[in-house]
């Protein structure tokens, strides 16, 4: 492809298909009821993140002894917490850490997952055999094991989270994505590109891996829900993200040990990972179904 | 026999699958030649071997024993000449059309894959006029099946499709095992003249078709290799081993062909 000088004039009618195609998959999510709840919760969760960056309802950083616990009320709507800082601006700055950290676990997770599906499907058996019996062995390791052991030269820290969920997240992708890996491998398809001289790299990447594209989308939208658990969870034991830097399970954490006397400072951070973790399961299946031309005719009649 | 004169020969083929106890020998001894431009059916029952023997012709299984040589240059591995030659100059059909056309690809981007792989500079109009030469070969017009992806596609269509990707380099040799087997009967004859078009529209070009079923072959083979437990029992031209079937093993044949 020798874009040269008319590389321009040449990215502008290969862009039109694909802004046409991205309508169609938008178009196909919102056709469904779970869908546009997903689209809906998802573009929130983006759009806070991005505000909370310029503008939240109060600073992080100013507490008021007198009025920690605090109800609900015209200065702060989600009430204080036990410094009497504001609990919605606080919950608006961690939404940015959450989807940092989603967004890179997932990103992690990814490439470590396609990179293992790929040497479980290579030609030589010894790559294949190894990197299959790796990935048994090592998918048995809890994900919280892994973190714990991360943080002992790290820290509490954003990476140990992400590093965490990518290696756990991805050696599952690995072990979900092979069936249909070796399917490709062993079709007609990979066989007749072989038989015309392709070479196996060459097929991996043009067969072999867009067709795990369907359970790579399911299973990384479940997992990006998934590291925002594993988010909760590791900040509640202190191997997440540190003291002072915002987020929904630095919220949680703070909050949880006065549950019985305080319950709706638990609520508010409790009902958000609980919303946006059931979209996020949700979207991956919806997504799936939009994005593969194989499962959405609207897809295949776009020109 | 002079050896130049064979597009495809292979030599003592053997292959054994298995070990110990489950060891079974696919192919034994066989002797095959494909002249160029001819059509050559290779006819068996399940098990029979020919499906490895294909494999083994092209270069993309290795026989235990016995040599293939393509052009009279040596099939023996990647790196051989006759194993590049093969992969420049074949094409492969399959038994189930669905499998063997990626389910995410257009029409257009499965049939025109073997130009791109071979010719890395190809692109654009000179590409597609290629597609739609060979669409049109095989029956499908080329402005409505582009297009599609294979979900859209009946199985005869699908077929046809695959026959379109093998053709489309202008390959000397066409493999097409059991194409017609995994398609429905009104839809076979459609296969049938997609290969005649074919044998007219591009003379240099050899076609070996494997088959369970004399009936389907009979009206485009030239001449017919009859294999039997891995070992080839008969061998001649379409008419004699129709008409006068020499072994036991092609008489049955000969009495359950369809069509």
């Amino acid at each position: 492809m020798a874009a040269d000088n008319g590389g321009k004039k040449v990215a502008a009618p290969a862009l039109a298909p694909l802004a046409r195609k991205a309508a169609v998959v938008l178009r196909s999510i919102w056709a469904r009821g779970e869908g546009r709840f997903a689209l809906v919760v998802l573009a929130l969760w983006l759009a806070v993140s991005l505000i909370s960056l310029v503008w939240t309802p109060q600073s992080l950083w100013s507490t008021d002894g007198y009025h920690v616990w605090q109800g609900p009320t015209a200065a702060h709507w989600l009430g204080t917490d036990g410094t009497g800082s504001d609990v919605l601006s606080w919950l608006m700055a961690g939404a940015r850490t959450n989807l940092l950290i989603a967004v890179l676990a997932v990103a992690l997770a990814g490439v470590l997952g396609m990179a293992l599906t790929a040497a479980m499907v290579s030609r030589s058996a010894t790559v294949s055999g190894v990197s299959a019996v790796l990935v048994d062995a090592l998918i048995s390791i809890p994900t919280v094991l892994i973190a714990l052991i991360l943080a002992v030269p790290m820290g509490a820290s954003v990476a140990v989270i992400v590093i965490a969920c990518g290696i756990g997240y991805g050696l599952n992708l690995a072990r979900i994505a092979r069936p249909q890996a070796l399917l490709a491998a062993n079709s007609g398809y990979v066989d007749s590109a072989l038989a015309n001289g392709a070479s196996w790299f060459s097929v991996l990447v043009r067969h072999i891996m867009p067709n795990t594209m369907p359970t790579m989308t399911v299973q990384l939208s479940l997992s990006a829900g998934t590291a925002v658990l594993a988010e909760s969870g590791l900040t509640y034991l202190g191997v997440g993200v540190p003291s002072g830097v915002p987020s929904w399970g630095h919220s949680l954490a703070t909050s949880v040990k006065f549950i019985d006397v305080y319950p709706l400072t638990v609520l508010w951070p409790g009902l958000i990972v609980t919303v946006v973790v059931v979209a996020l399961n949700v979207f991956g299946d919806v997504l799936r179904d939009a994005v593969d031309p194989v499962a959405n005719p609207a897809l295949r009649e776009v020109a | 026999m002079t050896e130049t004169h064979e597009l495809l020969a292979g030599r003592g083929i053997g292959r054994v699958f298995g070990r110990g106890k489950a060891r079974q020998a696919a192919l034994r001894d066989v002797d095959i030649d494909v002249r160029p431009g001819e059509c050559l059916a290779i006819i068996g029952g399940s098990g029979s071997g020919k499906s490895t023997l294909a494999r083994i012709l092209l270069g993309l299984d290795r026989p235990d024993s016995g040599t293939v040589t393509y052009r009279g240059e040596p099939v023996d591995g990647p790196r051989s000449q006759g194993y590049r030659l093969l992969r420049r100059e074949s094409g492969l059909v399959f038994q189930d059309p669905f499998a063997s056309l990626d389910p995410r690809w257009r029409v257009e981007r499965s049939v025109g894959e073997p130009l791109r792989i071979q010719h890395h500079g190809i692109a654009g109009d000179e590409l597609r006029d290629k597609v739609a030469d060979a669409l049109d070969l095989v029956g499908l017009d080329a402005g409505e099946f582009m297009g599609r992806y294979p979900a859209d596609l009946s199985g005869g269509q699908a077929q046809r499709v695959a026959i379109a990707r093998a053709v489309v380099a202008g390959p000397s040799l066409i493999v097409a095992d059991e194409p017609m087997s995994a398609i429905d009967v009104a839809a076979r004859l459609r296969i049938l003249e997609a290969f005649a078009t074919i044998r007219k529209a591009r003379p240099e070009t050899a076609i070996v078709m494997i088959s369970h079923d004399l009936g389907v072959v009979q009206h485009i083979a030239e001449r017919i290799v009859v294999l039997h437990d891995g070992s080839v029992v008969e061998t001649g031209p379409c008419d004699e081993v129709l008409g006068h079937p020499k072994s036991d093993y092609a008489r049955q044949l000969v009495a359950a062909a369809s069509l």
